[in-house]
């Protein structure tokens, strides 16, 4: 098998030859190996595209997910409503201030078109560019959008969106109806120019800074309306923010994927909505893989196989994002203990 | 009485009933209950309370972001009558996100469960240069200096900061406290600083066994 269909034989909730690895996209993991500042991986897609490649041979086993990304961070989706975006030299940008400070902007707001508004027409330039130039053994695969709860919070204020839950649902409930459909309608976009897609990639931490109560009540229903919009393809959701407290919810919510924190313990996960849907994580990506040696990534590594593993449906990944100064060994040490841990079968430890 | 208003004004915080909150400290005011004591025994222990829940999972950051706007609301109410008493504050607490990074959350219910325990907090905000946090501490004469990051690439403003607090020759003078996702005790000792906190309520116990104890 090659890491790929390792990586979607998981997916399937199967057991493949052996363990898959994947490490998230990231705009700053791959600039810090292409030797390039973050900012120039955002303003030229060739430098985008090279960076990517480059990153990706030199790691071959590793599946980088979602793959080619034109990978903007947080900033994609405020930016069509018209937040101001702040641009580090060498960092992903960032939402500076919040564009709906008064709650009253929100009853007449409206979902952007991602044909015009923001960012959005240029990541689907660079999208279009990255697919026409990319070798032919590396395609662009999947539509990516935030969720939901992350543009709220990034438009809103994150204390004020958790506040306005209680305080002015009505208001709170029409943020999040607004930016649900955006989230869809940016995914559809995204899926009409990517030229044979797999797969979705819905990645919404803040949806976790709800209590179960709120979020059964604001969360589920969106979630449930995202994912059941996008049948037929690959569902993946990342929340690298603690969930314990609502994996059960987020079991009914019909993802496939789940990339999750390493706060969020990967035996109640695999106990929980394990059963269902393939588990992605869940080392440390600050602790283990950039601070740690190569013999704590693979002692981690084989600690999340053991558990994760058995069974198959389970994709050894980090709980988020690799940090872009993670050393080059300790990422060759995750997939050596995926050859020396992950051969299936895989047993319990 | 004064007990019993008290008792209530932490129960209802603990609630999280907005009104009930409010009107209990303006009730507290009308018996002429001395402002400060009803930070220091009414919403202290309503917050301490709604720390455990949160530590015990029965709270979270929805709860706790509620919590801190009850807690504006009541202190839109005492501030102004407490700055009379200044001396009687558990200290100043200078805090703020370190530059570069704009990341609020955690640092927001830092200052919330600082000001409820009856610290004078002072709260720079976020992305702020090095220099301000030398400026406001000399300026305040701040008793805690507390510094957060989320990234690993704005950490390093930590360690400046501390350097430049010790040049200008007020490192000694200040207790400095730093928190924040990627920040770990080792890093903490690592820089210098004297206390790393995981959380808010790690944060505020720490600050006040500072108090007691000393460093």
């Amino acid at each position: 098998m090659d890491p790929l269909d390792r990586f979607l034989s998981a997916a399937r909730m199967e057991e493949p030859d052996e363990v898959p690895v994947s490490l998230l996209t990231s705009a700053r993991f791959f600039s810090h190996f292409y030797g390039i500042k973050v900012f120039q991986f955002f303003h030229d897609p060739k430098l985008m595209l090279d960076a990517s490649l480059h990153t990706m041979r030199l790691f071959p086993e590793i599946v980088f997910f979602p793959g080619l990304w034109a990978d903007y961070g947080i900033v994609v989706e405020p930016s069509a409503f018209g937040s101001r975006i702040f641009w580090p030299e060498n960092y992903v940008p960032y939402v500076r201030g919040e564009l709906l400070e008064n709650p009253e902007d929100i009853m007449g707001l409206e979902p952007p078109d991602p044909k015009t508004d923001g960012l959005m027409p240029f990541v689907l330039e660079s999208i279009q560019y990255m697919q026409k130039h990319a070798p032919k053994n590396t395609k662009y695969l999947y539509a990516v959008a935030r969720g939901p709860f992350q543009v709220a919070s990034y438009m809103r204020g994150h204390t004020e969106f958790l506040v306005d839950l209680t305080v002015r649902p009505d208001v709170a409930r029409k943020l999040i109806d607004v930016c649900t459909e955006t989230t869809i309608r940016w995914l559809r976009v995204q899926l009409e120019v990517i030229d044979n897609p797999i797969g979705i990639y819905v990645p919404d931490d803040n949806a976790s800074f709800l209590s179960p109560g709120l979020f059964e009540k604001f969360g589920l229903p969106a979630y449930k309306r995202i994912f059941s919009e996008f049948d037929g393809l690959l569902k993946v959701y990342h929340n690298d923010a603690d969930s314990t407290h609502i994996l059960d919810l987020l079991a009914q919510c019909d993802f496939q994927v789940f990339n999750f924190s390493p706060a969020t313990d990967i035996r109640t996960v695999k106990q929980g909505i394990g059963q269902k849907v393939c588990l992605m994580g869940n080392v440390d990506p600050v602790s283990v893989m950039l601070r740690g040696t190569p013999e704590k990534v693979e002692e981690d590594c084989k600690s999340c196989i053991q558990i994760g593993g058995p069974g198959g449906g389970y994709i050894l990944s980090l709980g988020g994002g690799p940090s872009m100064e993670t050393p080059k060994e300790n990422v060759e040490a995750m997939v050596r203990a995926a050859k020396r841990y992950g051969r299936y079968p895989v047993l319990g430890g | 009485m004064d007990r019993e208003s008290l008792k209530s004004i932490a129960l209802k915080l603990e609630a999280l009933d907005i009104q009930g909150t409010v009107e209990d400290v303006k009730r507290a005011l009308n018996e002429k209950i001395a402002p400060f004591e009803v930070v220091q025994n009414g919403l202290s222990p309503g917050m301490d309370k709604i720390g455990e829940k949160y530590e015990r999972k029965e709270y979270f950051l929805s709860e706790l972001s509620l919590a801190a706007y009850i807690m504006k609301g009541a202190m839109e109410l005492l501030g102004p009558r407490m700055k009379a008493s200044r001396e009687r504050s558990l200290g100043r607490f200078l805090v703020g996100t370190v530059k570069g990074d704009l990341h609020d959350i955690g640092k927001n219910l830092v200052s919330m469960m600082l000001t409820s325990a009856g610290f004078e907090v002072y709260d720079l905000g976020v992305d702020v240069p090095d220099e301000k946090f030398l400026q406001k501490a000399a300026e305040i004469k701040a008793d805690f200096v507390g510094m957060s990051s989320l990234l690993t690439t704005t950490m390093p403003s930590m360690k400046s900061v501390i350097e430049l607090l010790k040049n200008n020759g007020i490192r000694e003078e200040v207790k400095i406290f730093v928190g924040g996702a990627v920040v770990t005790q080792s890093f903490a000792d690592e820089i210098g600083a004297d206390y790393y906190a995981k959380d808010a309520m790690e944060c505020l116990r720490k600050a006040r066994n500072s108090i007691t104890k000393g460093k």
